[in-house]
């Protein structure tokens, strides 16, 4: 039903340009692609603008095109816009920014003089966000939408457009692999 | 770290800002502030959005027609546009002459035609209408003045030659395996090598030289279809004597006395202006004395053989009447030949 609504929708946005009905697309997908944005942009900042990009090219694709396959799609396109932009924003940034982004924010931490545990926690995170880093994209990526957004498999497989087992291989190597490192 | 602490691990920083555990309404209805001014809304206020019945009838009206019957239209205009351009290219190929683009799909569009054809008869027709075709190729060409015209003339001399070939060819057939049909197709074949005759008659002044020779074929080609044709109407007529047969015999047989009297006028007419002409010199080659009484007897002594012939046409003795008729014809084709090397001589001064 969730599915049939978002064609509606997403059919009013194309045949009347409904600025409603794209809001109402927002709100439905707005949190899973700012969280999707913002594991692999360095700043919230960064997930805001590119959530804002995201959207808005979607909104060009959709309302100039014509009959084009992503509009049946509309999560698939967002995901596709993202992908490229968050692609565009490393190869225009060259620059290993989600380490150095945590670096900067530990230090910050221990400037403001905050309690062990919680620099303690920072020294993990930012452990964590390494060796995430060193995993395949494909493997982070499943990692992140399995354990962070705690999608299903399923889910998970469709996003990704691939089967459940590939999903279940990927993440088992994933674990393994981190587990080397932990 | 075992699998399952590992696991615990991450969960525990799923909403670490680095992983979006920042996300806030707040932030994000700043973002769709940013959004709804670049597309150009009025207002960045969202109202809650209803679907109604319209909605759901509108959207599956445009899947039906977009979506579903798309595809279909388009295969549709698929195969449409396949054999629509095939039939279009064919028809423009009709118009095609040797040394054309479109001529070879005209050729293989005649040669699936007879391919496709189930009968003998079927075969000779078609085989007759493409040599109709062959020599209306060839007034085109004679009076386009073409560049390569000679090399277009002969293709079409040819095409016209091998297609009357296989009007003989399947004549002959039809006759062994269904003389009933023969004599109807018979006299099919004869209107038609009497058609080619008066087309090439017409192409005939224009070709150059070169071509005189090919054309000159072309006719005896067209000739010997009719000959045959004739020969096939006299035999189905002495076996199986049938109207129609009887019919078409009387008018070839008035046709070719009708030809061959107007023939013998106007050698003896051509030979009276040579007299005229030779009486005015005072001198004159004594062979033009010989080869003049040599055209004027082929020319003249025939009217005891006609009077024959038709004797002969009259008691139904129609293969003696046209035999006669055609010895006939190769006398006048040979004073017609004397007449014209002397007209010839005579102007040149030889």
């Amino acid at each position: 039903m969730q599915e049939l609504t978002e064609k509606i929708l997403l059919f009013r946005v194309r045949t009347s340009r409904d600025e409603q009905a794209f809001g109402k697309l927002y709100d439905l997908y707005k949190k899973e692609l700012f969280r999707f944005a913002r594991s692999r942009l360095p700043t919230n900042e960064d997930a805001d603008d590119l959530s804002a990009h995201t959207f808005f090219t979607a909104w060009t694709i959709i309302t100039t095109s014509h009959g084009a396959e992503d509009e049946h799609h509309f999560r698939g396109l967002i995901y596709h816009i993202a992908r490229w932009a968050i692609t565009d924003f490393y190869r225009k940034k060259k620059d290993d920014i989600s380490v150095d982004a945590l670096t900067n924010a530990g230090v910050q931490l221990a400037d403001n003089k905050e309690t062990p545990g919680k620099i303690e926690a920072v020294a993990d995170l930012s452990m964590l966000v390494r060796y995430l880093d060193r995993l395949k994209p494909e493997q982070k990526e499943v990692v992140i939408l399995r354990y962070f957004q705690d999608m299903e498999y399923e889910e998970i497989a469709k996003r990704l457009e691939k089967n459940v087992n590939a999903v279940r291989v990927m993440l088992h190597r994933a674990i393994k692999e981190l587990r080397t490192y932990l | 770290m075992t699998t399952r602490e590992l696991e615990k691990f991450l969960r525990s920083h799923k909403n670490a800002p680095e992983f979006g555990g920042d996300y806030s309404d707040e932030r994000m209805d700043l973002v769709w502030n940013k959004i709804s001014a670049k597309i150009g809304m009025e207002s960045s206020e969202r109202r809650p959005v209803s679907l109604t019945a319209k909605d759901y009838v509108d959207y599956f009206s445009w899947q039906m027609s977009n979506v579903w019957l798309k595809p279909l239209s388009v295969g549709f205009s698929a195969v449409m546009l396949i054999f629509g351009s095939w039939v279009a290219t064919v028809n423009a190929s009709f118009d095609s002459v040797p040394g054309d683009v479109l001529y070879p799909v005209k050729l293989a569009t005649e040669h699936a035609q007879i391919t496709l054809s189930t009968s003998g008869e079927q075969r000779a027709k078609l085989h007759a209408e493409f040599a109709g075709r062959r020599l209306d190729e060839l007034n085109a060409i004679t009076s386009s003045n073409a560049d390569g015209m000679d090399e277009k003339v002969k293709a079409a001399v040819d095409g016209f030659k091998l297609e009357i070939a296989s009007v003989n060819d399947e004549l002959m057939n039809v006759q062994n395996s269904d003389p009933g049909q023969a004599a109807a197709l018979a006299i099919v074949v004869g209107q038609k090598t009497d058609e080619f005759q008066a087309t090439i008659a017409q192409s005939e002044p224009q070709v150059s030289d070169a071509n005189k020779g090919d054309v000159a074929g072309a006719v005896a080609a067209a000739q010997d279809s009719g000959a045959q044709a004739l020969n096939t109407i006299v035999t189905s007529n002495e076996t199986n004597e049938q109207p129609v047969t009887t019919e078409s015999l009387q008018k070839s047989f008035q046709a070719k006395l009708k030809d061959l009297n107007t023939r013998i006028a106007l050698s003896i007419g051509r030979l009276a202006v040579i007299d005229g002409v030779l009486a005015k010199r005072t001198t004159v080659d004594p062979t033009f004395a010989d080869r003049i009484k040599d055209a004027k007897s082929d020319a003249n002594a025939h009217e005891d053989e006609i009077q024959k012939a038709m004797e002969a046409f009259a008691s139904g003795g129609f293969r003696k009447s046209f035999d006669l008729l055609a010895e006939i014809d190769t006398d006048v084709t040979h004073s017609e030949d004397i007449i014209t090397e002397l007209e010839i001589d005579i102007t040149t001064g030889a």
